[in-house]
């Protein structure tokens, strides 16, 4: 966007390089390979509640006082040592404010590219934790609507899973599924994990626990949907999955669930 | 963490192991925790204590229920005074049994609670579990 | 404490209400072991529906009930189990292996019915 009214003029006030860098929400500062600081901008020292003078030449760990500082876990050290940025999220308490922040780290390079000291900047990021929290409220609430468990046919239920399963979701997942099984009486359940995109080890094991818990009420638990990815995922892994019937599709697995109950001894 | 309540069962025989269960059950209840959680602590509850009546012939069984604003946590400390376990560690292994015999039955239980402590000597045995879980 | 065994034709139904010690499980199994003799019962049913707590000694006792009752050539099927002893179970490690398993009572009869029909094992 472009203020008509300023001209060339306006500009001769401003020192491109350090007015922009010093107003740039976000803290900016630049350390040697000792870690004394050798520039921070006015967001820093605003956030940092110090003026420059007072910081200059002094550590940056005296300044900054994180649960990183001084340990291999400092990502300037990394970032000077390794030759690479890396970024990372904490808290920071300032004014009297406290809020999330993500902080990336790189080298600090001379014009013939040695490493001299490293950079870093942080950025306020509650807002991007806010939307965070609303997604994942989001996904909890899609969660919820769709593991009811269904009563395919008689002795025969079925339940699909759509998102991203944690852990907790998971125990209760088993617990709804194994509770519905006693309820309709069915002698097979079909999970179907279509629209689940990626199954940890966690999540595997969730699953191999709710096929053993199924056998013992005397029923059989057939999955469906795992996708090539996380098929191959398991196997690399090296999850077991040989004691479980799999189906690649949701037909198919109907199709298996319904020769399994006429066959049934029950 | 706010302590709600705290219950001491002495245990003497049998009876007292369905007793401590149904205490922790209804403790459990009382500030929050789900069916499969009270099922997890009672099975490892009347696991341990058993081990008690069986071999060390009485001990005695704490329960403590607590919560703070974003938890509730049961702790029980199960002690006796018998001969001990000669090998805590190896009575902690997977797949270590004696038959039913002394110490059988702790991995198991060690895998339903969140927590699980012990330290045995001939003469003390005592036994912590924990458990806690979000506070919704 | 006693626990009582019924015989409905040929088969043998006990109900397992509450936790036993090892005296009572020992008469407990003597008592379905003689049953089975003097009755010459095909099938036996070990009901749970009222066991809301399985520790390892009693899925210890049930098992080798189990075992016991096919060595003497009985089919053995345990029903009822509730959903949350049977994840449980799993999750100490103690799940039952080998032991046929109905939903409830009802499940339990046909299943084990057709088993002695069919002369499966």
């Amino acid at each position: 966007m472009v203020n008509e009214k300023l001209s060339s003029d306006n500009l001769k006030n401003v020192d491109i390089a350090k007015d922009v860098l010093d107003q740039l929400p976000c803290m900016v500062m630049a350390v040697d390979l000792d870690f004394n600081i050798l520039f921070l901008n006015d967001t820093g020292c605003e956030w940092m509640g110090d003026d420059f003078e007072n910081v200059e030449g002094k550590k940056c760990y005296d300044l900054v006082k994180s649960a990183h500082c001084r340990t291999d876990n400092c990502r300037i050290k990394q970032a000077m040592n390794n030759d690479r940025k890396y970024v990372w999220r904490n808290e920071i308490t300032t004014g009297g404010k406290t809020f999330p922040i993500e902080y990336t780290a790189a080298p600090l390079k001379d014009k013939d590219g040695n490493i001299v000291g490293g950079v870093e900047y942080v950025i306020d990021i509650s807002e991007r934790v806010e939307i965070e929290k609303e997604v994942q409220e989001h996904s909890r609430t899609i969660m919820e609507l769709s593991t009811p468990v269904i009563k395919l046919w008689d002795g025969i239920v079925i339940l699909p899973l759509v998102g991203v399963i944690d852990t907790m979701r998971a125990q209760q997942i088993i617990e709804n599924l194994l509770s519905s099984i006693v309820e309709n009486e069915a002698t097979v359940a079909i999970l179907d994990v279509t629209g689940v995109p990626m199954i940890d080890t966690s999540v595997a094991q969730h699953i191999l626990k709710t096929v053993s818990a199924g056998k013992m009420l005397g029923a059989e638990i057939i999955i469906t949907g795992f996708s090539p990815n996380v098929a191959q995922t398991l196997v690399t892994l090296g999850v077991d999955l040989s004691d479980i019937i799999t189906c690649g599709s949701l037909k198919d697995g109907v199709s298996k669930a319904f020769t399994l109950v006429g066959r049934k001894l029950v | 963490m706010i302590e709600i309540s705290e219950t001491s069962i002495d245990l003497r025989n049998e009876d007292d192991i369905l007793i401590a269960r149904q205490t922790a059950r209804k403790e459990m209840a009382d500030i929050g925790f789900g069916s499969a959680d009270q099922t997890r602590m009672a099975t490892a509850i009347s696991e341990l204590t058993r081990n008690v009546i069986k071999y060390a012939g009485e001990g005695v069984c704490h329960i403590v229920t607590g919560a703070s604003s974003s938890e509730i946590h049961i702790k029980v400390e199960i002690e006796d005074y018998g001969p001990g376990i000669v090998d805590v560690d190896k009575a902690m292994e997977d797949g270590y049994t004696t038959g039913g015999g002394l110490g059988a039955g702790l991995p198991g239980a060690k895998r339903l609670v969140n927590d699980f402590q012990i330290e045995s000597q001939p003469g003390l045995t005592k036994i912590n579990l924990e458990m806690s879980r979000p506070n919704v | 404490m006693e626990i009582p065994i019924l015989k409905l034709k040929n088969i043998l139904l006990t109900s397992i209400q509450s936790d036993m010690n090892d005296d009572d499980a020992l008469k407990y199994q003597s008592d379905v072991m003689s049953t089975l003799e003097k009755s010459g019962a095909k099938g036996l049913i070990i009901d749970i529906t009222a066991m809301d707590i399985m520790d390892s000694f009693m899925a210890r006792v049930i098992n080798e009930t189990a075992r016991m009752a096919r060595l003497m050539g009985a089919r053995v099927v345990l029903c009822g189990m509730q959903p949350m002893v049977a994840l449980t179970l799993v999750e100490m490690g103690r799940e039952l292996i080998g032991v046929d398993t109905a939903l409830n009572l009802d499940k339990g009869f046909d299943k084990l019915i057709k088993m002695i029909n069919e002369g499966v094992d």
